[in-house]
């Protein structure tokens, strides 16, 4: 490879690759080290891509490795794992943070709005200035046109409403027009984040096996092949509930299972790129009914179990603890 | 006794029995040279492997904590000086000083700011503006939780 990135009146580039990769080699225990290196120049990039990240992949994850690097559609094995080393290698260390996982997304409409598009009559609908999560019902009988819709229903049905505990209110609470706030869309939740919502070095070991991903997919998609990090993954303590982040990567995912029935079905991407390559966005697997069933969802409509799959196969989610109810 | 000659043409009279550290000269030594030039060592790098070669030389056990005292003073040197030795070490086959370079090199990077590390290695960011854009946020992850020092040694 020409020697374009280096300037000549330095020492260093004097020195062969394999030399410096003798010295690079040396910084394999920290993952970030690498990773800031592939920063400074297209050379360094280059064999921290193609030398480091696949020679230390090998060596941890070889069975991982092995899989992704045979196709079935072809004799040869594949030169590199879709969305590249750099991208096995992150999805190996990195955990991908609570925004890649999903667990930022609104989910007080168990996920309607994104399975059903935006309720239009309830954008329509002006609603009061409220501090509280969740809007104020609207009795009926008191307003003219109403718009009431099986959104509505689903959605006030399963979340509580603390003026409900009184019978009877005595008042409309929405106001005269005039002093209503306009809000096209639902209030969005308060979260308190304590750390960066972005991928960060996982906590927990750097491993990926195949038993875990076992666990998460219906059981109609055994045949698959998706390894996930081992339990818990990357633990997050957030003001509700604990969210344990996992990572994981399938084996020829478009020839999987979980991909005919994504694509059969028409599913839609959502909005939430890959933590670990450039995919910009990504599939819903619970919504795809891919995962198992017996995963349901909290009372505030948060999903137990969630998991997003992009184009090259790398999935990103979270475990959550079981409601104490069943 | 052994010839060796810098590429500043300065000459260095040693013994064959500390010499053949270095595989490049043994062969030759071997080959029954006794006059070894070295176009690819300066005088300056070429001290050092002698000082280096001839502490080595003797490594019964009393002087094994003397050696490793010595290796540890050794390495304290600017990266430089450090590729310098890496270079002739290597052209020399000198195993030992290459094992000890390596870790002392990469602990000397490793927690630089990406500026830093071009500086060191005198290379130029060869990245457009909207790749290095791309290459930061998709290593976004490693920069944080660490402390990273701004410093050139």
């Amino acid at each position: 490879m020409a020697d374009s990135s280096c300037m000549v009146d330095g020492v260093f580039s004097k020195l062969s690759e394999d030399l410096v990769l003798n010295i690079l080699f040396k910084l394999e225990d920290d993952p970030r080290s690498w990773a800031r290196l592939c920063c400074v120049s297209m050379k360094f990039g280059f064999l921290i891509h193609t030398i480091c990240y696949k020679s230390k992949c090998s060596l941890t994850i070889p069975a991982v490795v092995t899989d992704l690097l045979c196709s079935p559609t072809s004799s040869s094995a594949a030169a590199s794992p879709p969305g590249g080393w750099s991208s096995l290698y992150k999805l190996a260390v990195c955990c991908p943070g609570l925004h890649q996982a999903g667990v930022l997304l609104e989910n007080s409409d168990f996920g309607l709005e994104r399975e059903l598009g935006p309720d239009e009559n309830y954008q329509n609908r002006v609603l009061p200035e409220s501090e509280t999560i969740y809007s104020q019902p609207v009795p009926c009988g008191d307003v003219a046109d109403c718009g009431w819709s099986l959104f509505d229903d689903l959605l006030f049905d399963t979340v509580y409403d603390a003026s409900e505990s009184t019978l009877n209110q005595p008042e409309v609470v929405e106001e005269e027009p005039q002093n209503l706030v306009v809000t096209p869309t639902r209030p969005a939740k308060r979260r308190r984040i304590y750390r960066s919502p972005c991928s960060h070095l996982a906590s927990g070991i750097w491993n990926l096996s195949r038993e875990q991903g076992n666990k998460l997919l219906a059981s109609r998609f055994k045949g698959d092949c998706l390894y996930i990090c081992d339990w818990p993954g990357c633990i997050h303590m957030e003001e509700k509930r604990n969210y344990m982040l996992f990572r994981g990567i399938f084996k020829n995912f478009k020839q999987s299972r979980v991909w005919r029935t994504i694509n059969d079905g028409n599913r839609k991407k959502i909005d939430l790129n890959c933590a670990f390559c450039s995919s910009k966005q990504t599939w819903d697997l619970h919504s795809a009914f891919c995962l198992r069933r017996y995963f349901g969802y909290h009372d505030d409509g948060e999903p137990v179990v969630r998991a997003y799959v992009c184009e090259n196969g790398h999935v990103s989610g979270a475990w959550t603890d079981w409601p104490l109810y069943t | 006794m052994i010839t060796l000659q810098s590429s500043d043409k300065d000459v260095f009279e040693i013994e064959q029995s500390i010499l053949i550290q270095s595989g490049t000269i043994k062969n030759m030594v071997e080959d029954d040279f006794t006059f070894i030039p070295l176009p690819s060592v300066d005088t300056e790098t070429l001290i050092k492997i002698i000082e280096y070669m001839k502490k080595h030389a003797d490594k019964t056990d009393s002087k094994e904590k003397n050696i490793k005292e010595f290796d540890k003073d050794f390495m304290k040197k600017t990266l430089n000086e450090l590729f310098a030795l890496v270079f002739a070490a290597n052209y020399l086959h000198i195993s030992s000083l290459l094992e000890l370079l390596y870790p002392s090199i990469a602990d000397r990077i490793k927690d630089k700011i990406t500026e830093a590390i071009r500086q060191i290695f005198s290379i130029r960011c060869d990245f457009t503006p909207e790749e290095e854009r791309r290459i930061i946020m998709d290593n976004k992850w490693a920069h944080e939780g660490t402390e990273i020092e701004g410093t050139l040694d």
